[in-house]
């Protein structure tokens, strides 16, 4: 009753032409991030948060949603245009998707991107509503020793999946959890690795993800050529212009399937609208009674690849609002909006601000048709967009980086912070050094030591209160399964053969 | 040769990573000396608030040593980091440090419009009145959406 009461609250929240007007404007902004390779979902919403300071946080957060959905949509924009995906869940779009514009039939690619994105996140919406707000009710009668596993499971999650290089993510969590122990011990209140007053409250995290996201990446624009102009103009939209309705019913399974994988890969920590992209798009491939077109311009490739990206925003969002853990580095950002309206993510969002997250889902849900209606009337600005040169844009990125960092907290220590992990993003992206991991265990690292710490005292130092209930111990053996993942599969590869070879012998003795 | 490094740095890919990765070591050797320092808990069963960074700092030796040896092993491989216009990054990187340094002294209108308009000339824009028309539509466009509507003050 209290669910369907709040639904309803929500809705006429956001059904006023205010929320309206900002959802309209996150989505214009988002589609210009997306649109600009380089600038990712996350990027735009670092650089984006700032500017919501002092807006209500019933119109920031579904603005801010609105941007991260905006972005996902535009992502495949350039990666259509001009091969260069605007975000990394674009990737897989652009096989089919350049292609298509290589055929002159750059307008029918985008309008088939965009409304397959619109569905992907109709469905992962309607389910996000449906599961999160169970799992935040199962979550609430979760203690101490089951939120550190919870803690626990992301973090081994968002280093095992989502990169080729498993140590180097490792370490790079192992990292973000040592910037997390900086400032006040969250059980003795004592300072700790506090050298300099500013340390007290800890290393502020908007400032960190802007470095590691916008400002490096500004630094990698400027050294890197620019493609779209070197290569002269982007494909042009030509002719008739209206969303081909007739084939995407034709597709309706790959854009079902690509909706509900999205959704699922995309609840994972760490797997992200990549991963979900690329598997809705081999299922796509394997289903398809031509699999052979695929990657020669055909559109469920751009459809399944669109759905899957988009509907995974929503995955992304139901651990956020029920666990309180962030799936990707665009959620990591959303934690620290919420955090800084004073909103805790996780279970007791649901139980002490019940309106919020149906406000999320009853702003995804508007956002829908917006950033539909965004993506077929601009179209032809967005193709524009693409074409904006890197440099000019590093420097806006720059500037806006620096007054954002400066606005966050109101002082020059949280720019040098930004500096610093700008710098830091920048070599580490270099060397091949995942960022995502070390932003997700700044966030996951208090949440696992505070309650490991309450668990131990409530247990008197007993650790067998840490397993002492199912749900504990299922979250345990699944956190060492996946920490143990990467270790065990050379091991198996080497042992299964030689376990073949002998069991052929014996029966060739036999 | 200056031509060359001016448009292309290439730096030997196992170096680079065992100097990163060696820092990183060093690091957390660094980080489980402060950890063990840190004050005792007043309750018993309380593990205190050493025993999670000294873990972390543990962890991070172990894995800064295996990439190590890794990178060290593949040494024969002869990968290369390529930095395309390092000295406009280096550029950046350095006007932005300064920026940054004389915002407070000199305040946001004005380090923010030197700084916009010295890294887009610096950068390759040759047209100067376009560039400064944009920087100063932008930094009142700023300083209006902070201090105006959001009512954070700028320095």
């Amino acid at each position: 009753m209290d669910i369907i009461v709040s639904c309803f609250s929500a809705v006429g929240h956001v059904l006023t032409s205010v929320t309206i007007l900002f959802v309209l404007l996150g989505g214009i902004l988002g589609y210009i991030g997306g649109a600009i390779p380089g600038i990712s979902a996350s990027i735009a919403l670092g650089l984006l948060v700032p500017l919501t300071f002092g807006i209500n946080p019933n119109l920031a957060i579904p603005m801010l949603v609105s941007v991260y959905m905006g972005a996902e949509y535009a992502g495949s924009i350039p990666a259509i245009l001009i091969n260069a995906p605007g975000t990394p869940g674009a990737v897989a779009t652009a096989f089919d998707g350049n292609r298509m514009a290589k055929n002159g039939q750059a307008g029918l690619a985008l309008l088939f991107s965009i409304s397959a994105s619109a569905i992907g996140s109709l469905i992962s919406t309607l389910l996000l509503i449906i599961t999160a707000a169970y799992v935040a009710n199962v979550a609430l009668a979760f203690g101490p020793a089951e939120f550190f596993w919870v803690a626990m499971l992301g973090l081994s999650l968002v280093s095992i999946l989502g990169s080729t290089h498993r140590l180097r993510s490792l370490l790079a969590a192992l990292l973000g959890l040592g910037v997390a122990m900086i400032g006040i011990d969250p059980i003795t209140g004592m300072g700790r690795f506090t050298f300099m007053p500013q340390l007290l409250s800890g290393i502020p995290l908007l400032p960190v993800l802007i470095g590691l996201f916008a400002f490096s990446e500004a630094l990698e624009m400027v050294g890197t050529p620019d493609r779209a102009l070197s290569s002269g103009k982007a494909a042009v939209i030509e002719g008739r212009y209206f969303p081909p309705f007739d084939k995407l019913f034709r597709i309706w399974p790959t854009l079902l399937k690509g909706s509900v994988i999205g959704y699922i890969i995309g609840a994972i920590p760490g797997a992200g609208t990549t991963i979900a992209s690329f598997v809705s798009y081999a299922e796509a491939k394997r289903a398809s009674k031509d699999p052979d077109s695929f990657g020669k311009g055909n559109y469920e490739g751009v459809a399944a690849s669109e759905c899957a990206n988009n509907a995974a925003v929503a995955g992304v969002i139901g651990p956020l609002l029920a666990l309180g853990i962030p799936g990707s580095a665009s959620a990591a950002i959303l934690i620290g909006a919420l955090k800084l309206y004073g909103l805790q993510p996780g279970p007791l969002l649901f139980q002490n601000n019940p309106t919020m997250p149906y406000i999320i889902f009853a702003s995804l849900l508007l956002g829908v048709p917006i950033l539909f209606a965004i993506g077929v009337l601009g179209a032809r600005l967005w193709a524009r967009v693409v074409l904006i040169p890197r440099d000019l844009l590093a420097v806006v990125v720059i500037g806006l980086s620096v007054v954002g960092s400066y606005a966050s907290n109101n002082d020059m220590f949280s720019v040098w912070v930004m500096l610093l992990f700008g710098v830091i993003g920048y070599v580490f992206r270099k060397l091949d050094v995942p960022l995502a991991p070390l932003v997700l265990a700044m966030v996951l690292g208090s949440m696992a030591e505070t309650n490991f710490r309450r668990a131990e005292i409530i247990g008197h130092d007993q650790i067998s209160y840490l397993v002492a209930s199912p749900m504990s111990v299922s979250l345990m053996l699944l956190t060492g399964i996946m920490l143990l993942l990467p270790f065990l599969g050379p091991i198996l590869r080497r042992i299964v053969p030689k376990l073949r070879g002998r069991v052929a012998s014996q029966h060739d003795v036999e | 040769m200056l031509g060359d490094w001016y448009h292309h740095m290439k730096i030997t890919k196992w170096k680079a990573e065992v100097s990163l990765f060696a820092l990183f070591a060093a690091g957390s050797v660094a980080m489980f000396l402060a950890a063990m320092r840190l004050p005792k808990a007043y309750n018993p069963s309380d593990p205190g608030s050493a025993l999670f960074p000294e873990l972390i700092a543990t962890g991070l030796l172990m894995i800064s040593a295996v990439i190590c040896i890794q990178c060290f092993r593949a040494r024969s491989v002869q990968e290369q980091v390529e930095i395309t216009r390092p000295m406009k990054v280096a550029l950046l990187l350095v006007t932005t440090l300064i920026y940054v340094a004389s915002m407070n002294a000199t305040g946001y209108l004005l380090s923010t419009g030197l700084w916009a308009a010295v890294s887009a000339v610096a950068l390759g824009f040759r047209r100067i009145w376009p560039v400064l028309l944009i920087v100063g539509f932008f930094l009142l466009l700023g300083k209006y959406l902070f201090e105006g509507i959001l009512g954070v003050p700028l320095p």
